[in-house]
Order: structure tokens, then C-alpha cells, then sequence
């Protein structure tokens, strides 16, 4: 039987668990363990980098970050995989590209040209999100309302509005000190007083600045006060007007799920492949479990994602999509007590985490399996 | 487009003395997996090398994503039929915040009936949402001021939520407020405005605020009525075509109880003027914190309107303009 070659791309955002995954996969495939759909029939050539973050994976350390300064990099993953029970053969491209890359492919609007022939020939994508890094927007207008339902006064609602929009006002408030210290009238005349009992023939212009006024050093006169407070007065107005400035817009700033569909529409132009296969996976799957969300990941995709979900559903004739939960680590690598349970587990796969539906089990195929169907 | 961009390689690895001395860690030299490729600066040469040595790599250029430039417009009306919508208002009137409000509301999910598709200028709907966005620290909503002079277009696709119609596509021309304070003022400035002869729907804006303000409300009515008598005196819309009035800000009509003073102060006036010209007013409510008007208020009938088909193609009188031989074929003669 004739192998079949196979190109999936991942897709993602930086921290989306892209890497956590291709690390679950290479172990499970290569694992010793019942009930598996894949097997690897054999080892790439070079499995240097595969190793490398399985590694860690199986240690349960926070996995290398496939970092690209530039977004024009990526790691070539092969696997070999037969279909468990058959003579079924599949050669599997899966480069695994830092999330860096694809924030950049929306702020800089360039591919490399290898990555446009890699997509070119994909038979479909794997389009990671981390729920713990989607950027929402949040419209002024919401906040205000839902401040309205707080029952507030004018004046409280203004401030509740302000703490919440503004950045931090520090640097207002820091000039603010030094302004204060130094209108104070009461510390000029007592630093005059002190002065003038310490040495009576002492010019009365000459003051002994209160510490309270740092900057001012040790021998400043009343004119020279009054030149330092006016110029303070008019930077404290700069930085006041610097801070009531609204934050210009950033790109990077801009909400995933309008990155997500900029990135999939840019792939779905070039794909040749009519229909592109896009499985969709929500990682970190674990902490949506844990906090008692009784909700398929196709529902939370709906609910949190809607502009996606509505993306995907209305391009049905050249998307067939499916949303998969997963947590291919098992839990978190930075809690402690966490890490302690995950290495516990005799077979590392058994804390892998897929839900499929309401269907949930180990196989981290899963989703690769649904591409290759479809 | 292909172009050329030199690069650095640079190592992941923080054990590796690749990025010191070159020797990898790995033994794997320029190849090793580990590596990450630094765009260097200014290195883009939108010039195809002849050569490439192992420190070039070619690029593909992604569209923009920003408004679409007039000259770039068949990248867009070649693809898709695509209805070109006018709005026509003074500025600061909400315009802008129309638009950004339309894609605000994808965001949270369908629009009435309507799907979100796709866009071409993700970008574009961005900025323009940016100061109704908590990022931008405003304290209170506001919509970022169009610069542009010439034309530029947004592009959204929807579709109906019964999935049965195809994408539907529209184009929504936008400009700075002071182009049409130009051509109000002015029959060259109006004749420059050739895209409303080949808009799908023009839409007249007022600001339903503005409409509140005692010393504001005269000035918005007149500036509205003489641009509607500059566009017909100069004949930049064929005889069939019909505009639409749209009312902003609803929600602060509605709070005040003054929709039956707009009503007689704007709305009748114009319809009653321009019997022949006006089919539709929509009273929009784009960041209403009404629970009578919420936030959206008027804009699924705005795309509704938007989508629609003008009957053109049966206009008695379609006149010809120099440079339209390619609709001879379409002319309906009455002979």
C-alpha cells in the first residue's frame, strides 16, 4: 500500500500551546500503550527537535518557546504514522511555527515564500487558542453600563469609569508631591524661621529647602522657588494632558479573534485544496474543565469567539471545521502541587485531555484523524 | 509579490554559542532546527535579487488589510459582486462610527439575521473602532476622525443566517467630513463625486445630537437640505436612484421624547421636499446604554437596506457618461 503524504499547519497565537501539542503527539505516537489510533511505523530523520521539547514535556517543565524575532521561521516536524490495525501509511508535515509569526503575518503582512508552499500544499490546519491569552475588545460603552447598574452617584460613576480607563496616573501624582511640597507655604516660612534663628545675618532669600522637596537640593532662593514652581505647574499640566491622551491605536493590540480570521482568510486564499479541513483547538482544556464548565468546545468557541465561529460557519462551502478541547499537558507546569500529580501518572499520556462533543478521552489524534477523514 | 529581505540567524537554545562564535550546539551549523531567522533591519528590497545567497529569503506580500484604495478596487469588484455604499454627512456626524460599530457588533455575535463572513480590511474596522475601545482610554466613546481626502473603501461580506443565499458583499465608501462640506459648497467639489453615480445606495447622515441642540439643529437641517439640492442640481445620481436618510444617536432623541420634533423638524421637510428622491430614514442607535434603543439599534436595517438590489437596470433615462461603453449592451431603450 502507498504511503500518503500529508501537510498539516498549525496555527496560532504566541503561548497557544502549539508546541505543548506536537510534544503530546510525538509521545503518544510513540508510546507504548493500548487503544491508540497511531503508531509511529518509524522515526524521522532527525528528531533533535522533537526530543527536544518532548523532553520537557515529559518532565513536565513549561516547553521551549518556538520564538521567531521575525516570523519567518519554523520547525520542520515529520511524524510516521500507520493507522493502528491497518496498512495504512501516513508521512505527516507538521512545522511548528512560533506564534510570534503569526502576530506578525497580521502587523507585517508577509509571508516567506517556503511557508506559502507549505500552505499551498496542506490538506488542513490546526488553529490552536489559548482561552488564558485571547484579547476581547471592551467597549467603553459596556463598562458605562454596566456601571449604570451600579447604583452610583454622578461624581462616583465618573471616577469608577476614570480608575478603569485611565493608566496609571504615578507620575501625575509624583509631580503632584513635589508640587505640593513646595506651595506649601507653612514649610517655606518655618525652613525662613529655622534659617534665621541659626544664623540671623543670613539673607532671608536664602531657605533651607524641606526634604519633602528633593530635587531642590540645599541652597535655593525664593525667586528661584517661585521659577520652579511655575515650571512644574506647567509640566505638571503636560503630564496631566500626556496622561488624559487616549493610547493611540496598536496593531498588536487588536482583539484574536480578528487576528485569527485575518490569518485563516490569508490561508484560505492560497490553499489549493477546495475545502480546507480546519480543526480548531482550545488548549488548555483542563482549566475550562476545572472550573466547572459543562460546555463543548464547539459551544465555547460560540460563545467566546463569535466573530470566528460566525467566520467558519458562513464560509461552509470552502471550511469544514470541528472544535476540539484539549490540554495536552494535563494541567499547569508552573503549579507546583499540579506538576506533582501530572508526574505521577506511570503512562505520561494518560494525562493528556481531548474532548471531542461531549466525547472525551486521551487520543491527541483525535484531531489530526478528522483532517485525514475529511 | 515576491521581494527579497536579508537574514540573521539567531539560536533559541541558551546553551548553544551559535549566537557568540557560530558553532552549534547541536553540530547542525546553518540548518539546526533551533535556529530562528532575525529580519535585519531596513532589508527589504522590493527587487528580486538576481542571486540569493544563504542569508535571503523571498517573501510574499499580504494584502494590506487597510482601507482599499480606488485604484485597487478591482482586486475586490472583480471577485465579488459588491453594492457600493455612500454615506454622505458633515464631519464628525458618524460616519466612522457606523462602520466600526457594524463590526463591534460581529464581534459579539450575529447582527439580526446576519452572519459575519469576511473582510478584506480587518484593519481598517480596528482603527476606526479603536476609540470606542477601553484599550484607548477614553473616557467616553468616540470614533476616530477619517484624514483621508480621496475615497476609501471598507469591505465586509455577510450572509444570512439561514446559510441558504451566498455572501453577500458590500463596499462602504469612506472620506473625511470636509470633502462633502467642499462639494456642498461647491458644484466643481460636488462633480469630483463621480462614485455616487456608481454607488448602490447613498445614505444622507445627520447627527441625531446635533438634531437636540438648540444651536446646532438649524445649521445640521440647511447643511443637509443644500447638500441634497447640490447633488440633484448637478446631476450626480440617475433618475431612478433613491437616497436614504439616516438619523444617529437615536437613543438620545428618544431619552429626551424629541422623535416627534426631529420628525417634523428634519425627517418631513426633506421627505416632503424631495418626494421623488427619499425612500427610507433609519433612526440608528450604534452605543446606546438605552434598554429601549440598545446598542445596535438600526443597524441590521442599515445592512438590510445596504444589500438590497436597486432596480438600475430599468432607468428610462440612463444617461451615458464618456467613459461607460462598456454598459451600451445594458441600455434600455424605449422605442
Amino acid at each position: 500500500m502507498e504511503n500518503i503524504a500529508k501537510q498539516v499547519m498549525m496555527l496560532g497565537l504566541p503561548e497557544s500551546g502549539k508546541t505543548s501539542f506536537i510534544a503530546a503527539l510525538y509521545h503518544y505516537v510513540s508510546a507504548i500503550r493500548e487503544g491508540k489510533t497511531f503508531d509511529e511505523y518509524k522515526q524521522s530523520n532527525d528528531t533533535t527537535y522533537l526530543n527536544k521539547i518532548s523532553e520537557n514535556w515529559l518532565a513536565c517543565k513549561k516547553p521551549y518557546r518556538t520564538a521567531s524575532l521575525t516570523g519567518i521561521s519554523n520547525k520542520e516536524v515529520k511524524l510516521h504514522l500507520q493507522k493502528t490495525g491497518t496498512e495504512q501509511k501516513i508521512d505527516l508535515n507538521i512545522p511548528d511555527i512560533a506564534g510570534e509569526s503569526f502576530m506578525q503575518q497580521f502587523t507585517n503582512r508577509f509571508w516567506e515564500n517556503h511557508y506559502k508552499q507549505q500552505v499551498e500544499e496542506a490538506t488542513g490546519l490546526l488553529v490552536f487558542i489559548n482561552p488564558e491569552f485571547i484579547k476581547h475588545h471592551v467597549l467603553i460603552d459596556d463598562l458605562s453600563k454596566s456601571i449604570n447598574l451600579l447604583n452610583l452617584d454622578d461624581d462616583e460613576k465618573s471616577l469608577q469609569i476614570e480608575s478603569i480607563t485611565k493608566k496609571s496616573t504615578s507620575q501625575v501624582f509624583e509631580k503632584q508631591e513635589i508640587k505640593d511640597s513646595l506651595v506649601d507655604e507653612s514649610n517655606i516660612v518655618k525652613a525662613e524661621e529655622e534659617s534665621s534663628e541659626n544664623n540671623p545675618t543670613e539673607v532671608v532669600d536664602e531657605v533651607i529647602v524641606p526634604e519633602t522637596a528633593p530635587i531642590l537640593g540645599n541652597n535655593i532662593t525664593k525667586q528661584s522657588i517661585v521659577i520652579e514652581q511655575e515650571e512644574l505647574t506647567v509640566e505638571l499640566q503636560n503630564v496631566k494632558a500626556e496622561a488624559e491622551k487616549p493610547v493611540p491605536f496598536i496593531l498588536e493590540d487588536s482583539p484574536s479573534q480578528v487576528v485569527l480570521i485575518d490569518i485563516l482568510e490569508n490561508h484560505r486564499e492560497i490553499m489549493i485544496s477546495p475545502k480546507l479541513s480546519v480543526a480548531i483547538i482550545i488548549s488548555a482544556w483542563d482549566e475550562i474543565l476545572d472550573n466547572g464548565i459543562e460546555m463543548t468546545p464547539r459551544k465555547w468557541l460560540l460563545v467566546h469567539l463569535p466573530l470566528l465561529y460566525q467566520y467558519l460557519i458562513s464560509n461552509f462551502e470552502t471550511f469544514s471545521f470541528e472544535v476540539f478541547g484539549v490540554s495536552a499537558q494535563g494541567g499547569s507546569f508552573i503549579d507546583a502541587d499540579k506538576v506533582k500529580t501530572l508526574q505521577d501518572f506511570d503512562e505520561p499520556s494518560d494525562r493528556i485531555i481531548v474532548q471531542e462533543n461531549d466525547h472525551k478521552d486521551n487520543n491527541i489524534c483525535a484531531p489530526i484523524e478528522w483532517i485525514i477523514k475529511q | 509579490m515576491t521581494e527579497v529581505v536579508n537574514i540573521e540567524r539567531v539560536c533559541s537554545q541558551p546553551e548553544c554559542d551559535y549566537n557568540k562564535n557560530g558553532i552549534c550546539i547541536e553540530g547542525n551549523g546553518d540548518n539546526c532546527q533551533f535556529l530562528d531567522l532575525l529580519l535585519a533591519d531596513n532589508s527589504i528590497n522590493s527587487e528580486k535579487a538576481e542571486e540569493s545567497d544563504k542569508n535571503e529569503i523571498s517573501l510574499f506580500r499580504l494584502r494590506s488589510g487597510k482601507d482599499i484604495q480606488e485604484k485597487d478596487l478591482s482586486s475586490i469588484t472583480y471577485n465579488f459582486d459588491c453594492n457600493l455604499i455612500v454615506l454622505i454627512g458633515e464631519p464628525a456626524c458618524g460616519k466612522s462610527t457606523l462602520f466600526a460599530s457594524i463590526f463591534d457588533r460581529f464581534q459579539k455575535g450575529h447582527l439580526g439575521n446576519f452572519y459575519f463572513s469576511q473582510t478584506q480590511t480587518p484593519i481598517s474596522f480596528e482603527e476606526r473602532a479603536h476609540h470606542a475601545r477601553l484599550i484607548s482610554q477614553n473616557k467616553k466613546s468616540l470614533a476616530e476622525r477619517t484624514k483621508t481626502k480621496e475615497f476609501a473603501y471598507l469591505h465586509l461580506g455577510v450572509r444570512s443566517k439561514d446559510l441558504e443565499s451566498q455572501v453577500q458583499h458590500l463596499l462602504f465608501a469612506d472620506v473625511n467630513g470636509e470633502k462633502f462640506q467642499d462639494a456642498r459648497n461647491n458644484d466643481e467639489e460636488m462633480q469630483t463625486l463621480t462614485l455616487l453615480k456608481r454607488a448602490n445606495h447613498i445614505f444622507f447622515i445627520a447627527d441625531g445630537e446635533a438634531l437636540l441642540d438648540r444651536s446646532k439643529r438649524q445649521i445640521v437641517k440647511s447643511d443637509t437640505i443644500k447638500i441634497i439640492q447640490r447633488v440633484l442640481q448637478n446631476r450626480m445620481i440617475s433618475k431612478n436612484q433613491k437616497f436614504n436618510l439616516i438619523i444617529t444617536k437615536w437613543d438620545k432623541i428618544h431619552e429626551r421624547k424629541a422623535e416627534q420634533e426631529v420628525e417634523s423638524f428634519l425627517i418631513t421637510p426633506i421627505f416632503t421636499t424631495f418626494a421623488d428622491h427619499f425612500d427610507k430614514t433609519i433612526k440608528i442607535a450604534s452605543r446606546s446604554q438605552n434598554e429601549e434603543y440598545p446598542a445596535g439599534t438600526g443597524l441590521e436595517e442599515f445592512i438590510v437596506l445596504s444589500l438590497t438590489k436597486p432596480m438600475r437596470s430599468v432607468v428610462e433615462n440612463f444617461e451615458l457618461s464618456d467613459n461607460s461603453r462598456q454598459f451600451q449592451k445594458f441600455k434600455y431603450t424605449s422605442e
